[in-house]
């Protein structure tokens, strides 16, 4: 079988993609008309402007402040990348990648998002979705046969809310991060949310603020 | 679609008709969506990306080159996208494993598939989109080379690296020449 038929055994799956993805792709068009070259040209301009001075306010900002700055309300108490950092052991990357922090111990930790603050997340029915990944010393998803063991859970402390659902722990693995259990969080709404994890006995709680 | 209907369609597009660019995209919408998913290789992100491809093309289609082929330059916008989607998310720049308890008979089956999917996404981002275009949606090599921007040498340099580095996971070795 040749690499073509392969890919294709591999990769077809049925029902995808959606029969109402062209119709959803048009729904989401803005009313305005295609911008031309010219108008590009100028909005090239206008984003070179702004990112010059976006990066001076960002230096200085930088100099200034010690810890990051949370975008979140003054009663939600997010937790902020510690000082000093947590370093995981020598086999995992002193610091994750995309400005998160690692947040907790050897035994279980996480990586916190810059501000402390979860922006952006995909809304479906009426919930947020986040992935949120958790790593302990020597997890091997290879030959761990007990990450089921980990729970997670989440309570809104500012208000009400329907219980945080999670999704069954999976296993991820990449060359940079190494190996790292995975768990899929329905936020119902937005606000303070404390995050717990929890495995074999040690527990990693966080907070953060969900902005949806 | 003929080339001159393309234009029309691509004029009238320019123009701010949604319905010619709707019918531009139609015959590319699956294409894509599989391009996407070859690189991501999750269903969701793949349709959301191809979803906001399309917002970006009809955003950018004032600087469409006249007399260009429009679904090499919508796949570039789509590998792009996949691209930006993997730097910015670790949920798609990671390889899933579900628990042995969790795969059922007929994934334990896949386990040929699945090794496969597994080398796809190891590779470099270049290498995987050139080897997608090429084996899965069928595209011509200087097709490929149109959508990633480069000679239809440095693609079928990127294709034997990919096939190389793939080769574990595949039942035959294969070089493009």
């Amino acid at each position: 079988m040749g690499i073509r038929e392969q890919l294709h055994d591999a990769l077809d799956e049925q029902g995808f993609p959606r029969p109402t993805l062209l119709a959803e792709a048009m729904s989401r068009l803005d009313a305005r008309q295609p911008t031309s070259k010219h108008q590009w040209q100028a909005v090239v301009a206008a984003c070179l402007a702004i990112a010059v001075v976006a990066t001076f306010l960002v230096i200085r900002a930088h100099r200034e402040t010690p810890n990051p700055i949370s975008n979140a309300p003054a009663s939600c108490p997010v937790t902020l990348p510690p000082r000093p950092p947590f370093v995981p052991p020598a086999s995992y990357p002193s610091t994750p990648s995309g400005g998160e922090s690692w947040y907790g111990t050897p035994a279980l930790w996480t990586a916190l998002a810059p501000n402390g603050t979860w922006s952006g997340l995909p809304y479906d029915k009426g919930v947020y979705h986040q992935k949120v990944f958790w790593w302990r010393d020597a997890y091997d998803w290879r030959s761990e046969s007990g990450i089921l063991q980990l729970s997670v859970s989440g309570v809104r402390t500012d208000g009400p809310a329907k219980p945080l659902t999670a999704s069954t722990v999976t296993s991820a693995s990449a060359a940079d991060i190494g190996s790292a259990m995975l768990v899929g969080i329905d936020i119902p709404a937005a606000g303070c949310w404390e995050i717990t994890g929890q495995y074999k006995g040690t527990t990693l709680s966080f907070v953060v603020w969900v902005a949806g | 679609m003929g080339m001159t209907g393309e234009s029309d369609l691509i004029s009238r597009a320019t123009a701010g008709d949604k319905a010619a660019f709707e019918a531009l995209l139609e015959p590319i919408v699956a294409p894509a969506a599989r391009l996407a998913y070859a690189m991501l290789q999750d269903r969701a992100e793949a349709e959301d990306v191809v979803q906001e491809s399309a917002v970006k093309a009809w955003r950018k289609l004032g600087s469409f080159r006249p007399g260009a082929d429009f679904k090499p330059w919508f796949l570039a916008i789509v590998a792009n996208q996949c691209r930006m989607v993997r730097r910015t998310s670790w949920w798609a720049v990671l390889r899933l494993e579900r628990t042995p308890a969790d795969r059922s008979d007929s994934e334990t089956n896949s386990v040929l598939s699945m090794d496969l999917r597994r080398a796809l996404l190891a590779l470099p981002s270049d290498q995987r989109a050139a080897l997608a275009l090429h084996f899965y949606l069928d595209l011509p090599l200087d097709e490929v080379a149109e959508v990633l921007g480069v000679s239809v040498a440095g693609v079928k340099s990127r294709i034997n690296r990919a096939l190389k580095r793939m080769r574990p996971a595949l039942m035959t070795n294969e070089v493009v020449s």
